[in-house]
């Protein structure tokens, strides 16, 4: 008998893994420790490790557990190896230095100047992009 | 992205600290005639593909989006969040993770205390 923990383990895994981009990773609670998303993971390999003592299709609950060691390696790789490539921090402008003459295009296609804005109190966030 | 979301959640804390919010990305016009939309900002959301502004604030990440498509080179701003007044750099958080953005608490908390060294 297959055990449902074979195919359930890698299931879990996947969507522990695909729902962090489009769920969890939109609000900061659970995207700066991608805490709910690990801990699918750490369930999906629990349920593999189970199926592979249990079930007599050993063959299969292996290939169940190399999956999902996959794709938890997949996951723990991005939030911590990938996420951290970041070019250095020694490059940006710091504290201190005068604010640049730029003039940018907003959303309604007009002219921003950030010269005026940068007199009074102004949050300039820099983002990545909208996916 | 996320980022942006979080501080309209405090909007009006921003407003009552006396800031207004510029965002930036490389992303084009229309792009971010979307995202202003669907996040419902109340703040402007500006268009860098030169980098421009990127380059100014030396915050460039070359080929920090590799699936970009041609004509976009993929690169693309490093996360960075800056408080400014008076035309000068007052406060900044550079992230070291691009998954860990910076808190809206931490912004508010650093225009307050700009203030207080204003008055002083």
């Amino acid at each position: 008998m297959l055990a449902p923990m074979v195919w359930l383990g890698p299931i879990l895994a996947l969507i522990s893994v695909l729902s962090y981009f489009e769920i969890f990773a939109t609000w900061p609670v659970t995207r700066d420790v991608p805490w709910v998303n690990l801990t699918g993971l750490a369930i999906a390999l629990g349920l593999s490790i189970a199926g592979l003592a249990r079930s007599r299709r050993r063959a299969l609950a292996a290939i169940g557990l190399v999956l999902t060691l996959f794709f938890g390696w997949i996951f723990v790789w991005y939030c911590y190896v990938f996420s951290s490539r970041l070019p250095g921090a020694e490059l940006a402008l710091d504290v201190g230095a005068a604010v640049p003459a730029v003039s940018l295009l907003d959303e309604r296609g007009q002219a921003v100047d950030l010269e005026p804005l940068a007199r009074g109190k102004l949050v300039l966030v820099f983002f990545r992009g909208h996916w | 992205m996320s980022e942006l979301r979080g501080l309209q959640l405090r909007a009006s804390d921003l407003e009552s600290a006396g800031a207004k919010v510029v965002a930036i990305s490389v992303d084009s016009v229309e792009l971010n005639r979307g995202v202003v939309e669907r996040l419902g900002l109340g703040f402007p959301v500006l268009s860098d593909p030169e980098l421009v502004a990127i380059d100014a604030f030396g915050l460039r990440h070359r080929g920090g989006y590799p699936l970009a498509e041609p004509p976009a080179t993929g690169d693309i701003a490093r996360p960075a969040s800056y408080v400014i007044s008076g035309s000068t750099i007052r406060w900044r958080d550079l992230t070291e993770n691009y998954r860990v953005r910076v808190d809206p608490t931490r912004v508010i908390d650093a225009i307050r205390n700009m203030g207080e060294a204003d008055a002083r």
